[in-house]
């Protein structure tokens, strides 16, 4: 769903494609954007950044009332200092999740945001190092540490050289012409006794590499339920909408539940703006018991202050479904659920 | 085409006979037929249709063991030839094999127990404790045998240690137990995941106590001062369909097979196993893919207390290997160049006499599990692994549990039999010196 969004309008980023497929003008002004009822794809065609998916979303007469009657005040509300706060945060956020370089000050931010006329560039053009791998790496030798690495070392025989170091794009060039062989091991003298590798050999030269495992997005538990769609008629429709919300090249169970983060981190981002702008009186100015608050402990948990919580498939769906967050059942997540 | 109908006739005629006879014999009637009811009298029944004593033969008569023998024959002895690419069929051999079988099963039940499953009935109810948990059959979904009744986990267990010990085809095993194929395939392979979580404990490397005592076994029986075991590799033999052939899995030897590599103390049991690695592996290779060969390398393995030998000769904890293994501080191999002196020959007998234990395990387990040394037909190479270290914990049950390894279930030969041992030259100064520290003790002990 968040994937399927045109790309027609190159100016916009995608928060703002966001904002305009969920029917809200996003202007040229400094303010944040303000939902406009007249941008709905059945009343305003011009708009050219509607997809057709968004006419189903907003059907609905009455939320398209409600959005209209507090438009004026969420405008105001933006600038207290509590929604500069959140605002921060969530900016915050979002570096940290996808490395967009650091946000110091919401003003500048927002001003970055509402250039539109500057072309902004899909890609990060001075990417950062990107400590998902790095972070993934430490987890996983942490993981198989085994207290004995099972693998070979770098061997100066005179026959057989191995060596077992991470897949590289130089070490996939340095294997060509040698045979592959998956195998399937189990060494009592290490702690986790059974694992696989990737064996490579040609003639007398081997080289033992560990072996990646397929990248799952909803983790473990979520397996069966993959496979088991796969198994069914819906099976591959299902799976190719998996794959777009694919973050990343994640392999292991790290990877998945970073992924699992990130799709949580995206999610808040649109449901928290869509809070923002639509429901802001009502909303934002909730005591911080209410929904404020947990929507402002679900970001500390994304920005790792606080344990992670499980989002269930069920909850995902229902996210995925709703246009609405306050008309969901399980949104947010309920705190003592941490 | 009279003659084949007129042999069958007399096949079915003889078969009845037998079994009225052995009705007869043990006073049994026929097991009633009830859903509800777990298969427990599963040894009675199974007895009945698989002992049969040397008189039973001998009425039987030639006719009979010829057929018997064919049958076996037919559905298994045989073996496919990698340079005829066709598959041989080494009749005598077969012949040879189930006549001996029949011959040799015992007329004495808890022998015959024994015989069938490797392991004694006391034995055989603690394995059947350790897995009863992920085998408990419940209706409506739980495993039935032909008459509908829920398999008992002792009869699960049972099949699958039949299987393994055996090595004999599923549809075999099964027809002996009154199971189908699949039952079997299935039974022997939630035995395996089962044995293999419960019965860790069986395998581990020792504690400084127990440590000690194998040392203390080690020189008692061979005059090796902290010496903690033997070591040694062995192939598992295996044939692979065509798409999955590959060089890495073909050996020396032109057979394809998975390498086992183990470290086994006096009493044969093994401390230490690795298996997984493609048989075209050298030994030395599969030494150094080894979790153990990290571990005394960096250190954390056979890093007991030194011994102090004469003349201020200090020996670290070793293991002995053969000469395939190269020659390191904490691996003593024998010397093999010529024109050794005395003392080293010496060290040279006694070194063989303490490594025959590993080759002796090996012989054992792959005489008592004979799964692992018929040639496997096509297995899957993610799960083989699995069979043969369920195969090694068995293995440690027996001596554990105190069950005496019986002498005719091990390999005659060698467990390797057709692969030479190569020689390795590689060797370590320090290993060199505690080798000769070793014969020069050897020497003044004399």
């Amino acid at each position: 769903m968040l994937c399927s969004v045109q790309t027609s309008k190159s100016s916009s980023n995608w928060l703002d494609r966001l904002w305009s497929n969920r029917g809200f003008n996003n202007n040229n002004n400094d303010d944040p954007p303000v939902p406009n009822p007249s941008s709905s794809p059945t009343t305003n065609a011009s708009n050219s950044v509607i997809n057709s998916n968004s006419e189903s979303t907003h059907s609905d007469s009455d939320q398209i009332k409600v959005t209209a009657t507090t438009a004026t005040e969420t405008t105001r509300d933006i600038s207290s200092s509590d929604n500069k706060d959140l605002f921060l945060i969530m900016n915050n956020v979002l570096s940290d999740l996808f490395n967009m370089g650091c946000v110091s000050d919401p003003v500048e931010e927002s001003s970055r945001l509402s250039r539109k006329k500057e072309k902004v560039p899909r890609k990060q053009t001075k990417p950062k190092f990107c400590f998902i791998s790095g972070n993934n790496r430490s987890l996983n030798s942490d993981k198989n540490s085994n207290n004995v690495d099972c693998g070979v070392d770098d061997d100066d025989d005179e026959e057989d050289v191995d060596e077992e170091k991470g897949f590289g794009v130089s070490g996939d060039k340095e294997l060509k012409g040698y045979s592959r062989s998956e195998v399937t091991v189990i060494d009592t003298s290490c702690q986790v006794w059974k694992f696989d590798k990737l064996v490579f050999r040609k003639k007398n030269v081997w080289k033992v590499r560990d072996k990646k495992e397929k990248s799952w997005v909803f983790g473990g538990k979520k397996r069966k339920g993959n496979d088991l769609e796969s198994a069914n008629g819906n099976g591959a429709k299902k799976k190719a909408k998996v794959s777009n919300l694919e973050v990343g090249s994640s392999k292991d169970v790290n990877d998945v539940e970073y992924s699992d983060l990130i799709l949580q981190a995206m999610l808040w981002l649109y449901f928290s703006h869509l809070a923002w702008t639509e429901f802001s009186p009502t909303v934002w100015n909730m005591p911080n018991d209410g929904l404020k608050g947990e929507a402002l402990i679900s970001l500390q948990v994304m920005t790792g202050k606080v344990p992670f919580f499980k989002i269930t498939r069920e909850i995902y769906k229902e996210w995925l479904i709703c246009p609405n967050p306050l008309h969901l059942s399980t949104m947010p997540p309920a705190a003592d659920a941490l | 085409m009279a003659p084949p109908i007129k042999s069958k006739k007399s096949k079915k005629v003889s078969k009845k006979k037998l079994k009225k006879k052995k009705l007869k014999k043990k006073n049994i009637t026929s097991v009633p037929i009830d859903p509800s009811a777990i298969d427990s009298d599963w040894w009675d029944t199974f007895w009945l249709k698989n002992s049969s004593s040397p008189d039973d033969l001998i009425n039987l008569g030639p006719d009979w063991i010829f057929n018997s023998a064919e049958k076996f024959l037919s559905r298994q002895s045989s073996a496919y030839n990698l340079h005829t690419k066709s598959w041989d069929f080494d009749v005598d051999c077969a012949k040879n094999e189930r006549l001996i079988d029949l011959v040799g099963i015992p007329s004495d039940e808890e022998e015959g127990f024994k015989y069938f499953f490797r392991i004694s009935k006391k034995t055989f109810e603690y394995i059947c404790s350790l897995v009863r948990e992920d085998l408990i059959s419940r209706p409506p979904s739980g495993l039935i045998n032909i008459e509908g009744r829920l398999l008992s986990v002792e009869k699960q267990v049972a099949i699958a240690l039949r299987r393994l010990a055996s090595g004999e085809s599923q549809v075999s095993v099964g027809a002996s137990f009154g199971v189908g194929q699949s039952t079997v395939s299935q039974v022997t392979w939630r035995f395996i995941e089962a044995l293999e979580e419960r019965a860790k404990h069986h395998l581990k490397w020792p504690d400084s106590d127990r440590m000690e005592e194998i040392r203390c076994k080690f020189e008692s029986l061979f005059g090796l001062p902290n010496c903690c075991g033997a070591i040694d590799a062995t192939h598992i033999i295996m044939t692979l369909p065509a798409v999955e052939t590959s060089d890495d899995w073909c050996d020396r030897e032109k057979n394809y097979s998975m390498f086992l590599q183990g470290v086994v103390d006096h009493e044969m049991r093994f401390l230490d196993i690795v298996t997984g690695w493609p048989g075209g592996m050298t030994v030395p290779r599969l030494l150094k893919c080894s979790g153990f060969f990290k571990l005394c390398e960096n250190g954390e393995r056979l890093n007991g207390n030194s011994r102090n030998l004469f003349q201020g000769a200090e020996i670290r904890e070793y293991i002995v290997g053969g000469t395939g293994y190269p020659l390191l501080p904490w691996l003593i191999t024998p010397e093999v160049s010529d024109g050794i002196s005395g003392s080293m020959s010496t060290f040279n007998a006694r070194h063989e006499a303490a490594r025959l234990l590993a080759v002796r395990s090996f012989m054992h387990l792959k005489g008592s599990w004979r799964i692992l040394s018929k040639v496997m037909w096509r297995p899957d190479k993610r799960k083989l692994p699995s069979i043969i270290l369920v195969c090694c914990l068995l293995h440690n049950i027996i001596i554990d549990c105190g069950d005496q390894l019986h002498p005719d279930a091990a390999l005659s030969g060698h467990h390797d039999s057709g692969y030479g041992e190569q020689c390795c030259k590689q060797s370590d100064p320090s290993g060199k010196i505690t080798r000769e520290n070793l014969a020069k003790h050897l020497q003044h002990n004399k």
